[in-house]
């Protein structure tokens, strides 16, 4: 089973196709940045 | 009914975003997103946007509101992102789909913060990167020999 750290990768891939595609959809861009301070996040353990 | 609709026609990408979208009176539109009119209020994305919940997830979340065991509301999320994963399958350009499996993925990952799988990914990294900090140490120690041998000849 994909752990959390596959998970928001995966996730991330998602948004970044979604915003290639809907440049200005600013909630995607959150949820990408979201993504992303999780990442950081996980890697700080 | 969506059971019904995908047994009938498998590839109906609409039915599985359905399944675990919210009801069509609901679903995201770019004024939604642009956080004007949230549609699930309590269940909302950290945006504010409405899109956070689908009905698969949205009882996910439910669930764990309601204290159910964890494992239960793991099911039903893991549910809801195979079936927006499938959607992608059919149409992968479907934004709706996508941003629904991206969000769906997120939940899932609160869910499973730290299993043992980013346990052995994190654990590579660490054996990487000490490597490559023997590697250097090494480096360092032989230059710093050839540095005094050359002070002695």
């Amino acid at each position: 089973m994909a752990g959390a750290r596959a998970r928001r990768t995966q996730a991330s891939e998602c948004f970044s196709i979604v915003l290639e595609l809907v440049p200005n959809d600013n909630a995607c861009r959150q949820a990408l940045q979201q993504c992303a301070q999780d990442m950081a996040r996980l890697n700080t353990y | 009914m969506f059971r019904l609709v995908l047994g009938l026609s498998p590839n109906d990408e609409r039915a599985l975003v359905n399944w675990c979208d919210p009801p069509l009176a609901c679903l995201p539109t770019d004024d939604v997103c642009s956080g004007r009119s949230p549609c699930h209020p309590p269940l909302t994305a950290p945006c504010g946007c409405g899109i956070r919940g689908g009905a698969l997830c949205l009882r996910a979340k439910l669930l764990a509101q309601s204290g159910v065991e964890a494992e239960a509301v793991k099911m039903l999320q893991l549910a809801a992102v195979k079936k927006f994963e499938a959607a992608v399958e059919i149409n992968p350009q479907s934004t709706q789909a996508l941003r629904s499996w991206g969000l769906a993925l997120q939940d899932a990952a609160e869910l499973t913060p730290h299993d043992a799988a980013d346990a052995i990914e994190l654990l590579s990294q660490v054996r990487v990167a000490c490597t490559l900090m023997a590697v250097s140490i090494w480096q360092v120690e032989c230059d710093l020999v050839v540095g005094s041998r050359r002070q002695i000849f």
